[in-house]
């Protein structure tokens, strides 16, 4: 049966309020999705430098044995298997990181610790090895970042769970809208009935078009979340300070592929409901 | 029970009420006539609706092209209903359609070509003396207009069973006559007919058909030896 002509009359009406609610669900799933997969990005990064960096800071008042002791460091831990690259701070990139907050006071007075950055390495091995070394400390990066982490995480599953929710809710208001449209055009699905029509026939021409006004909501709700991601990707890069747009390719073409995906859920629940409707007619 | 309908004792009730039906039991042989006839309330329609697959019984065997019906799953049914052709009395036509698209909407369903949809719903309609008016809604139509709208969409797919429940009900004494004429030479092809109604002329333009008479929901001659009965016995 080709519906090639309106044979429902709501098949002729405009989308309504489905597809505004198919567009305030579908806003609402984007905006958590591109949250989740933004921290998702930020706390993978962020869980790497935790895993494995370490830190050794050499603190001595007194730069000559403060230099001495970071370049015996240096040689100690060049013996060390298994060890990524150590990579010492310059003094002045130190300086240069602490100065906007030292109000004008000259850093080059500052006793500053000397800084080892290891991207790889067993903490408690490098501790034994610089153990006769006072002056030197040997700490995880994750020590200081792992709450910030343990944050992300929960946010990111907070927005997966307000995604998820968002695709319930539109499975259930396509179910409803199904059901609507059962009840409006009974008189004609029962005439369909009566001339032969399955109840696979008969529930493709309301899914068609529940599937057509999702499609429109849709449209719609991805339309105004890339406005909000977009104008919030722009102030986050207006910050600066490395905090670049976390989407990457792979993200935004997730972002761009889940609208599809919910206007074939909401087909799918429309044909679920439809087909569980009709299984009740005589 | 070698009929295209077969009726085994069968009942029909309303929620907790009392039989609409109530033992019913006869059978339509292929290529039989028959008509219906009955005062109102006496269950034609509810006869008429356990025939076309649109209730089930509440009791005993129906029994359609050889299939009971009690028996058959739900996905089988369409099929069976495409084998019928039913004229309702309310018309029962699709508002927002045509009358082409109405009448063309069985072999639609059917998954006829459109090429050959079109010869012929035009070939119909003009038999109908509605060609002119293909392209109108049922709403602009006149209530004979309607019927022979209804008419055309019962029979466009040459079913083996048609029933109609007064499908002259609405229509001028030549049209009626034009449409029993059409249902006439339908049977002659082998199509079984079953008409409900209360027009004694209609009866007597068919003598040889057989009169099932429905009283309080029960069949007065099951056998369908009453023919032509005098204008007076028939309700």
């Amino acid at each position: 049966m080709k519906a090639r002509f309106a044979l429902l009359a709501l098949q002729r009406q405009r989308p309504g309020t489905f597809a505004l609610l198919m567009a305030a669900t579908c806003l609402l799933m984007l905006l958590a999705a591109a949250l989740a997969l933004a921290l998702r990005g930020a706390a993978h990064e962020m869980s790497g430098v935790t895993a494995t960096r370490l830190l050794v800071q050499v603190v001595d008042a007194n730069p000559t044995n403060r230099d001495a002791t970071a370049d015996e460091v240096m040689t100690r831990l060049d013996r060390i298997h298994g060890l990524g690259s150590a990579h010492r701070v310059p003094m002045e990139q130190a300086q240069a990181l602490i100065t906007p907050y030292m109000d004008g006071v000259p850093t080059s007075d500052l006793p500053l610790p000397a800084l080892i950055e290891l991207d790889r390495g067993d903490r408690a091995q490098i501790a034994r090895a610089l153990r006769d070394l006072p002056t030197v400390q040997v700490t995880a990066a994750g020590a200081e970042l792992g709450p910030l982490v343990r944050l992300i995480d929960a946010l990111r599953s907070v927005s997966l769970g307000i995604a998820l929710v968002a695709v319930a809710a539109t499975g259930l208001i396509a179910m409803l809208a199904a059901r609507a449209a059962l009840a409006r055009e009974g008189a004609t699905l029962n005439i369909l009935h009566a001339l032969g029509a399955t109840d696979r026939q008969i529930s493709y021409l309301v899914t068609g078009k529940i599937a057509r006004d999702a499609g429109v909501g849709a449209a719609l709700g991805l339309v105004a979340a890339l406005f909000v991601i977009l104008t919030i990707a722009s102030r986050i890069a207006a910050i600066g300070a490395g905090m670049s747009p976390a989407l990457g390719p792979t993200a935004w073409g997730i972002l761009l592929a889940l609208p599809l995906g919910l206007v074939g859920l909401a087909a799918l629940a429309a044909q679920a409901a439809l087909m569980l409707a009709l299984r009740r007619a005589p | 029970m070698a009929g295209i309908v077969h009726f085994d004792n069968v009942g029909l009730r309303y929620g907790t009420g009392a039989e609409t039906l109530a033992g019913l039991s006869f059978t339509l042989a292929p290529g039989s006539f028959h008509f219906l006839t009955g005062a109102s309330g006496a269950g034609k329609t509810s006869l008429i609706n356990l025939i076309t697959l649109a209730q089930r019984p509440s009791r005993g065997i129906v029994s359609l092209f050889g299939e009971d019906t009690a028996d058959l799953p739900r996905r089988r049914l369409p099929a069976l209903r495409r084998r019928i052709g039913v004229v309702y009395q309310d018309f029962r036509l699709i508002p927002q359609l045509s009358v082409f698209d109405n009448v063309a909407l069985p072999l639609r369903i059917c998954g006829m070509p459109e090429r050959e949809i079109g010869t012929r719903v035009e070939e119909l309609l003009e038999w109908v003396g509605l060609a002119p008016r293909a392209s109108a809604k049922p709403a602009t139509l006149s209530g004979g207009e309607q019927q022979r709208v209804a008419i055309a969409r019962a029979v466009i797919t040459h079913p083996e069973l048609i029933v109609a429940d007064e499908p002259t009900g609405n229509v001028d004494p030549d049209m009626a006559a034009r449409l029993l004429h059409l249902l006439e030479a339908l049977n002659r092809q082998g199509t079984t007919v079953l008409i409900a109604t209360h027009d004694v002329n209609l009866l007597r333009q068919m003598p040889g058909a057989s009169i099932m008479r429905l009283a309080k929901g029960r069949i007065d001659d099951p056998t369908g030896a009453v023919r032509f009965p005098p204008r007076e016995s028939i309700p």
